[in-house]
């Protein structure tokens, strides 16, 4: 709601003089925030005006002219698919409902207009509004169904999306309706230890990231620096460099200004090279051997934390020597990888191809790398294959751009996945009593629109086209759970917040597999449904003891189960549309949109600001906003609440009931965002894209929560916060009087007089651990 | 005597501990964290900004910020070296003001960057300090201000000691606390509409810097004064006022040659008032009376520097890693 700040105000066919008076009131009304929350209304109000008078050449429309205007306008000027057509136009035009506008925030409205809205592909003219957008989506996932249903299910889509319960992901939005309907989110790949695979690979991506699918990659089997390349009678200068070459090709494809183009490598611990990768984010260094554009993440096995747990050796090897091993995973990983330790030890491999240190030294390396650089992600490639639903029908070799999606890769295969989330705070009533029955009407829908996408979308890839038919993935996750628990008064903290988490994911995961059983009896199963996990009745809550099995240790996340699975097991035996159904992607620019909190994450705090590519917006926490109004508190805690930058604990007279309920993120111990996300994954097939938040500043202190993170069973984490410790001055708060000084010079004098703390061992015996 | 904060012998070598200015040493380790390199932001949408979005008035007033920021860096270095690192002889100082001479560097070069990627008219900008009389009047004061003490610098004498911290209320108070925090008021409001991000990630990372430079400058100022109450009379203190006046003056005529018309989103009388809001604080941290008493009327820097920022990295640069954290 209190969204606000900054956006692209430059809309071409107003004149200029009278798009300038907008901007100009706009902006008026921005900078009355935050002090007077409804200015953010108005400013959307004028957004809108002025998105309406650019769309209508002057003189804004009513929604049904405008909407038959775009789609002529749209195909005649290569914008729009011309199929669009083929649907009842009047009947759609009347369904679009002026009074949807409102729902969408000043932020909301501000990204849409700098990136969604259609543009003429010439002048740049705005032609679409925002009830239009919904309505081309809508059309646009209808295309595949047959002629006389698709008004009916675009229909029943606009109203599921412009209601915001629900929205698909990002490159949905941008593309479907258009003669570019690229839909899907994320790409995954493999490159092959070969020049021609490395080489190609680059124009591949080049052509994913070209139309807004961001990519993830395993790039582990290529080989390692000072290893021999047969032909040209020399040796290899290894990974680093061609990990350069993508972070240049991606940094080269700005997808129109819409989107940047995005990847993230996944790389292996054992690889002889993976300290050269922890560097690639480092902000010193040759800027050859650095990325800055790339993202980086660890694709870790059981066998590198097990180790770290009991403080043994890690190997690392060239992959030359180890080809084997990125399709192993589990035991039979664990098996191979001591016997080439044995080898190494027993002289059996060229001594430049493997080296050895303690497991720790190595882990603290990452964590330290993790907190400084924000990077590598860590995410768990036995998890995430042995509790994969498609697992027997490939290895998966890496997660994707955001660490959610986990589907096999290989040679022939570029895993594809489609994603939409279901906005929770949609879904209840202004005190976060949810409505179960709307809740489980919107998955099914969403699950339609979703496996539509695979059939209606544009591949920009051969490979990719292919691995999409066989196992018809799709990704349905979640976002607004902040914000629901804010409306019930529960803290993140609280237990009671993981116990829902369990509860809604349980729920959402029981419609989303009934959904696509239900579109296996009409459409057929996925073609290689026999060979996958669903066929024998297998479930995703299965699987925790599958893993735990290969492990040879507890998957410590709580059994409890609220509904009656038997039913649905005998049904799923019969088949399934899709290989993979749910997937909690981060959901950061949609939820932006639809105005809640994205994904599983918490409010950064409760004034904070948001960095995007459409601007930088401000955000209080609406919730608090609302109960602070209703207390008659809002006005004299307002300026307190910016001094204490979002702090409650900080303002000066705030009751000790709301300090509880509204923490920020950095006062929420990780620990809980972990339990969270261990519920969560517990009953999604693929993975939960975790943002973890850290007030701890050491990497011994962060050891903890990612090897519990791995013990409860999460696949993957996601982005690493840690909260600074300098505060810059704030230039609007007077609390800087004479001579007192700021509390970050205290601390850090306290610590600079402590005597050196002895280094960590991780066994609890340092101070920083205790 | 290496332990005095000031006038001990200025070629001894270092002997760090025991400290006897902790904070000073914070500061340090601080700024250490607190490391980043211009060639990390990338400047690609802001060029394509120059080239498309950019009005000519919109362009001028970026050249007069690049103009002033640049040159203004490096006098900051060398009021380091030449006036302070001569007579400030703690070892824990001065590392920081060796460490905040390259930081001065640093930003000199970021700048460098900044002209030397977008299509701005680069001799102009070289040349502004010198040709441009509002520029070329702050840098005089600035000069003057080193001058003045390097004529016979002096920590024994109480009009020595003023001198002394005349400079240093004109260095860390006045050009990075008051001229610098108006500059960055004026970049920033060009992302408020989403313009210029690469360079505005630059001077939020070099607001970060500053922000420390005058924390340490404030503790600097204070302690001389703790240590030598008697120099604070109230003839010093009406002097020291007066300068922080008289550097206003001169930035709100600078602000009327960079603004002459209205931008969207900001204009001089605007940024003016907010410059004589930050002088008051300036004021306040002194100890000295405030002298405006006029309300904040940028709020919207509330949303640009004052409260949390989380970036959607794939889409920002997120400024907030700290580097050297390896303790465990």
């Amino acid at each position: 709601m209190v969204s606000l700040v900054s956006s692209s105000l430059h809309l071409r066919p107003i004149a200029r003089d009278e798009a300038a008076e907008l901007d100009s009131r706009i902006l008026s009304c921005l900078q009355q925030l935050p002090d007077r929350p409804e200015a953010e209304r108005e400013a959307a109000a004028l957004l809108l005006e002025k998105i309406a008078r650019e769309a209508d050449d002057g003189t804004p429309l009513p929604y049904p002219e405008h909407f038959r205007r775009f789609v002529e306008r749209g195909i005649a000027r290569g914008a729009l698919d011309p199929r669009l057509r083929t649907f009842q136009l009047d009947v759609l035009a009347r369904a679009l409902d002026p009074a949807r506008d409102a729902l969408l925030g000043y932020a909301a409205l501000a990204t849409l207009a700098d990136r969604y809205l259609v543009r003429d592909p010439e002048t740049r003219q705005l032609l679409e509004r925002p009830q239009a957008l919904f309505m081309r989506v809508a059309m646009g996932l209808a295309l595949v169904e047959p002629p006389e249903m698709r008004t009916s299910w675009a229909l029943r889509w606009y109203d599921l999306m412009s209601s915001l319960r629900y929205l698909p992901s990002t490159p949905t939005l941008f593309n479907a309706g258009t003669p570019h309907h690229q839909l899907a989110s994320c790409y995954l790949a493999e490159v092959e230890d070969s020049l021609e695979s490395i080489l190609g690979s680059a124009y591949e991506f080049g052509m994913l990231a070209k139309y807004a699918g961001g990519i993830g990659t395993a790039v582990t089997r290529i080989r390692a620096t000072g290893a021999p390349v047969r032909g040209i009678n020399g040796t290899s200068g290894g990974l680093i460099p061609f990990l350069h070459l993508y972070d240049a090709l991606i940094a080269s494809i700005s997808q129109g200004g819409r989107r940047r183009g995005t990847m993230c490598v996944y790389l292996e611990p054992w690889h002889l090279e993976v300290e050269a990768f922890l560097d690639l984010r480092r902000n010193a260094g040759d800027p050859y051997r650095r990325t800055h554009q790339l993202n980086t993440a660890l694709w870790i096995p059981d066998e590198f934390l097990r180790r770290v747990e009991t403080d043994d050796l890690w190997y690392l090897f060239d992959p030359i020597v180890a080809p084997e091993l990125p399709d192993l995973v589990g035991a039979a990983f664990s098996e191979r990888y001591r016997e080439l330790c044995r080898q190494a030890e027993t002289g059996m491999l060229p001594r430049r191809a493997w080296r050895r240190l303690p497991a720790r030294e190595l882990w603290l390396a990452i964590l330290a790398s993790l907190m400084e650089t924000g990077h590598p992600w860590l995410t768990f490639k036995d998890a995430g294959n042995l509790r994969s639903q498609l697992h027997g029908i490939g290895v998966i070799h890496s997660s994707n751009l955001c660490t959610e999606i986990f589907l096999p890769t290989s040679r022939d295969e570029v895993a594809v996945c489609n994603l939409g989330s279901v906005n929770l705070a949609r879904h209840c009533s202004p005190t976060g009593e949810l409505d179960w029955e709307q809740l489980a009407e919107t998955v099914r829908l969403a699950m339609r629109a979703l496996d539509n996408v695979i059939d209606a979308n544009l591949y920009p890839s051969e490979r990719a086209a292919r691995a999409n038919q066989c196992n018809r993935p799709v990704g349905l996750g979640l976002m607004g759970f902040a914000e629901l628990l804010a409306r019930r008064a529960v803290s993140y903290a609280e237990p009671a917040a993981a116990d829902l988490a369990d509860h809604i994911a349980e729920f959402l995961s029981y419609y989303a597999i009934s959904a696509s059983c239900a579109l296996a009896e009409e459409r057929g199963a996925f073609p290689n449904f026999a060979f996958s996990r669903w066929a024998a009745g297998v479930l995703p809550i299965d699987t925790l003891d599958e893993l735990a099995a290969d492990r040879g240790l507890p998957v410590e996340v709580d059994r409890m189960r609220r509904l009656d699975w038997e039913p649905l097991r005998q049904r799923v035996r019969r088949g399934m549309r899709n290989g993979a159904v749910m997937a909690v992607a981060p959901t950061a620019t949609i939820a932006l949109l639809a105005g809640t909190t994205p994904s599983l994450d918490p409010y950064y705090a409760n004034v904070f600001s948001r960095q995007t590519l459409s601007g930088k917006f401000l955000e209080v926490n609406p919730i608090l906003v609302e109960e602070l109004r209703r207390r008659g508190l809002w006005e004299q805690l307002l300026p307190g609440l910016v001094a204490a930058r979002g702090d409650l604990e900080a303002v000066p007279g705030c009751p000790p009931d709301l300090v509880a309920r509204f923490p920020t993120a950095y006062q929420v111990p990780a620990e809980s965002y972990i339990e969270v996300a261990a519920r969560v994954q517990k009953w999604v097939d693929m993975g939960v894209s975790r943002n973890l938040y850290h007030a701890a500043d050491r990497p011994g202190q962060m050891s903890a929560v990612y090897l519990a993170a791995w013990r409860k069973g999460l696949k993957s984490t996601y982005y690493c916060f840690v909260r600074p410790r300098m505060e810059i001055e704030q230039s609007t708060v007077a609390v800087n009087k004479a001579r007192r000084r700021p509390q970050w010079v205290q601390l850090a004098e306290r610590e600079v007089l402590a005597s050196d703390a002895a280094s960590c061992r991780l066994d609890g015996s340092c101070e920083s651990c205790q | 005597m290496t332990r005095r904060l000031l006038g001990g012998d200025p070629l001894a070598a270092v002997e760090l501990f025991p400290l006897s200015h902790p904070w000073a040493y914070a500061h340090v380790q601080q700024a250490k964290h607190n490391t980043w390199f211009p060639e990390e932001v990338p400047l690609h949408d802001d060029v394509r900004d120059w080239h498309e979005r950019l009005s000519d008035e919109e362009r001028r007033a970026v050249e007069m910020f690049l103009g002033f920021f640049n040159p203004m860096e490096s006098l900051v270095t060398t009021n380091l070296l030449l006036s302070l690192y001569r007579v400030v002889t703690a070892p824990e100082a001065r590392l920081y003001l060796a460490r905040q001479a390259w930081e001065e560097a640093n930003h000199v070069m970021a700048f460098e960057y900044v002209i030397k990627t977008l299509p701005v008219d680069r001799e102009r900008v070289f040349g502004l300090h010198v040709e441009h009389p509002a520029v070329a009047a702050k840098e005089l004061f600035q000069r003057q201000l080193t001058e003045q003490w390097l004529v016979t610098p002096d920590v024994e004498s109480v009009e020595g000691l003023q001198r002394l911290v005349r400079n240093l209320v004109g260095y860390f108070v006045i050009l990075e606390g008051i001229f610098f925090y108006s500059g960055f008021a004026l970049a920033l409001a060009f992302r408020q509409r989403n313009l210029l991000r690469g360079l505005c990630t630059i001077v939020d990372w070099v607001l970060k810097d500053e922000s420390l430079h005058l924390s340490f400058g404030i503790h600097l100022i204070t302690t001389i004064l703790e240590e030598h109450p008697e120099i604070m009379s109230a003839a010093f203190g009406r002097e020291l006022r007066e300068l922080i006046l008289r550097a206003v003056e001169l930035e709100e005529a600078y602000n009327w040659a960079v603004l002459p018309e209205p931008l969207i989103g900001l204009d001089a009388d605007a940024l003016n008032r907010y410059v004589r809001y930050i002088a008051d604080r300036r004021l306040e941290e002194l100890g000295l009376p405030v002298a405006f008493g006029e309300p904040n009327p940028l709020r919207w820097m509330v949303a640009q520097v004052d409260i949390p920022e989380i970036v959607n990295f794939f889409e920002a640069r997120n400024i907030h890693y700290e580097v050297g954290r390896t303790r465990w």
